[in-house]
């Protein structure tokens, strides 16, 4: 592929890869609006068949997944382009529709906790089931602050993360002492724990919650308020699927500097053999800490994030059953593959919401869209690839 | 004479009321080939377990380097200078065959979380620098290796998956490296290919010490300086093989006390 030193050939390629990659962006955009949007219940099935369709294509066909891949890495500037356009533009399509934006806000949300499992269960084969109560920690540790000292988000914003990080270090420790199974249980334990505090303590409202959480400022501007753009007015919603999508972004760009350092390396033996993982020296017991430290820290991040945005907390926000849903975003759309998490968690974000017409069946019909999936991507919806050096 | 690299006085290790290890002195000298032999169930893996820290004595120490090693954790005896195989092979079976061996220089590598988050570039040059010494330890240890670099490990013939595992075992540029049982399941090819391997990697790296468990004859005749026989827990000979082999206790703990 490289050989080829002729330029006619290499703007070919490089037209193609281009094309690939606008191709496919935009199919993808195109896709999730369609979802979105679709309101009939034979139009949501009709969607879900295609997607259906789609991924048994790529599991027959694996060359093409391997060209969209190849394409994206020749043009990456084009790429960029691409979604930067698509993400910034997206609210746009949805004129003054709140509701879809709610959608849009909150599958961001679940795209970054599902990236912070990601540390653990993708990379490290750690099963975590206390993201939802990091996430929980991340939400009351910042709406208290904000309600009882008047912080802003802002300020709340790095302690929210601090103290869930510790909180991550303090369940990370004992369960280091498990494993597999056992140290499920433990993470479930501790899950259960911190929903139970929360809706017993005085300070942290009971089961009413924490209600009247102030909307973040910047300079002066109000999330509260309309966005304004270019003479076009969008719901306030908008203002949060920004920030929401500025820590999607910050979160990608976390995953991927762990992956790609010796830390994320490091994790995946842990994964693969852990004692193998031991004879080559590494610290087992600090790696797996420091997955829990790092799953912590995003997820509060996205608590603080959707305290702010809901203005409204209560302890059934961060239940175990948060924690489970996380684990199957994260298992559907492809351990230790970032993208994958992300469509896993956007999946499975809007698939309840655009069940309601099976009213009563709604779960069951939930637990079937899944199960196909996994049978028809067994490795996960994008799985795991073999890391690349250099050139 | 100089301090040897390893010395182990009084190991004795007790699972319940069984001693796997009963009060084993054992001495290895930079450079030198020793074999660990003895029937099943001697002890054999358990010793190196001790040595790496797997599992702590319970009495005796272990010195590498002069230093007192007993009951250390792995990670920092191996950051110490001993690198190990295993018995059944354990490679990182979903990751490919060069990142296999870039983890063998996990501890010649030292980015932590916060550099990774914030340096990017100086953790992903670190890391490409680790891919390119990894190469070059995949081209030197012979077969086809360095030319799979890029396939699964899992996907590995046998005799590769173990030349893998000492590749993996030599990039973090061991003192002392223990070989456990590295001819298992091999045939005699592939058993004449890891001896020629070894003896290849001796004349590089003169001062590596190496210990080696195995059950294979040809390889303990061919290779090893020195032998040293457990048997029952116990260090029943310490010789070169031809003075072991004659030895009437080593016979009778193979062949039982009826043959000889």
């Amino acid at each position: 592929m490289k050989a080829d030193g002729a330029p006619a050939t290499k703007t070919f390629s490089t037209l193609r890869a281009g094309t690939v990659v606008i191709g496919s962006s935009l199919a993808v955009a195109a896709f999730l609006w369609a979802f979105i949007t679709a309101d009939s219940t034979i139009a949501v099935v009709a969607l879900l068949v295609l997607l259906a369709a789609f991924f048994f294509g790529l599991e027959r066909y694996p060359q093409a997944e391997a060209v969209v891949v190849r394409s994206f890495a020749e043009a990456r500037v084009t790429a960029a382009i691409v979604w930067l356009v698509i993400v910034l533009g997206f609210p746009f399509l949805f004129g003054q529709n709140t509701y879809f934006l709610h959608l849009l806000v909150m599958c961001l949300i679940y795209s970054v906790l599902a990236i912070a499992l990601n540390f653990q269960l993708g990379s490290a084969n750690i099963p975590n089931f206390a993201t939802g109560a990091t996430y929980g920690i991340g939400a009351y540790c910042s709406a208290l602050l904000a309600l009882e000292f008047g912080w802003s988000f802002w300020a709340t914003l790095p302690f929210a993360a601090l103290a869930a990080t510790l909180f991550g270090f303090i369940i990370g420790l004992p369960s280091m002492r498990t494993r597999d199974a056992y140290l499920a249980l433990v993470t479930i334990a501790c899950g259960v724990i911190i929903h139970q505090l929360l809706n017993n303590f005085e300070w942290t409202g009971g089961p009413q919650g924490l209600i009247g959480i102030p909307a973040p400022t910047l300079f002066g501007y109000s999330f509260a308020s309309p966005l304004p753009v270019f003479g076009y007015t969008l719901p306030f919603q908008a203002n949060f699927y920004y920030l929401a999508l500025a820590l999607l972004a910050l979160s990608i760009v976390v995953a991927n500097r762990l992956h790609q350092s010796r830390i994320g390396l490091a994790w995946n033996a842990l994964r693969a053999d852990e004692i193998a993982a031991r004879a080559v020296g590494i610290n087992v017991v600090w790696y797996k800490v420091l997955a829990f430290a790092v799953d912590a820290f995003l997820a509060a991040f996205a608590g603080v994030v959707y305290a702010f945005y809901i203005s409204y907390i209560a302890p059934d926000n961060f239940t175990f059953l948060v924690s489970v849903t996380l684990m199957t975003m994260v298992i559907v759309g492809g351990m230790d593959n970032v993208i994958g998490v992300i469509l896993g968690a956007f999946l499975l974000t809007l698939l309840p919401e655009k069940l309601r017409a099976f009213s009563d069946y709604r779960l069951l019909f939930y637990g079937l869209v899944v199960i196909a999936f996994l049978m028809i991507r067994p490795q996960g919806l994008l799985p795991q690839r073999l890391r690349s050096y250099g050139a | 004479m100089d301090e040897p690299v390893l010395r182990s006085l009084g190991l004795t290790i007790r699972f319940g009321g069984l001693v796997a290890l009963d009060q084993v002195d054992l001495e290895v000298r930079a450079g030198e080939i020793v074999a660990v032999i003895g029937p099943n169930g001697a002890g054999k893996s358990t010793l190196f377990n001790i040595i790496t820290g797997v599992y702590g004595p319970t009495e005796g120490r272990v010195w590498f380097d002069g230093k007192d090693i007993t009951g250390r954790p792995t990670h920092e005896i191996v950051a110490r200078g001993i690198a190990r195989t295993f018995q059944a092979s354990r490679l990182f079976a979903d990751l490919s065959v060069l990142d296999n061996v870039v983890l063998g220089l996990h501890t010649r590598t030292t980015t932590n979380v916060l550099e990774a988050m914030l340096l990017p570039g100086r953790s992903r040059r670190e890391l490409a620098r680790a891919a390119a010494t990894a190469e070059g330890i995949l081209e030197q240890i012979g077969g086809n290796l360095f030319e799979q670099r890029k396939r699964r490990a899992s996907e590995l013939a046998q005799a590769d998956r173990r030349r893998l595992e000492i590749a993996r075992a030599l990039a973090s540029q061991p003192k002392l490296l223990l070989l456990d049982e590295p001819t298992a399941g091999m045939d005699d090819n592939d058993t004449d290919a890891l001896i020629e391997d070894v003896r290849k990697l001796k004349a590089d790296r003169s001062d590596m010490a190496i210990v080696v468990v195995e059950h294979d004859m040809r390889l303990v005749a061919a290779l090893p300086e020195r032998v040293v026989v457990l048997d029952y827990g116990r260090k029943i000979a310490d010789a070169d093989f031809d003075t072991v082999r004659r030895d009437p206790r080593v016979q009778e703990a193979y062949l039982g006390s009826s043959a000889s």
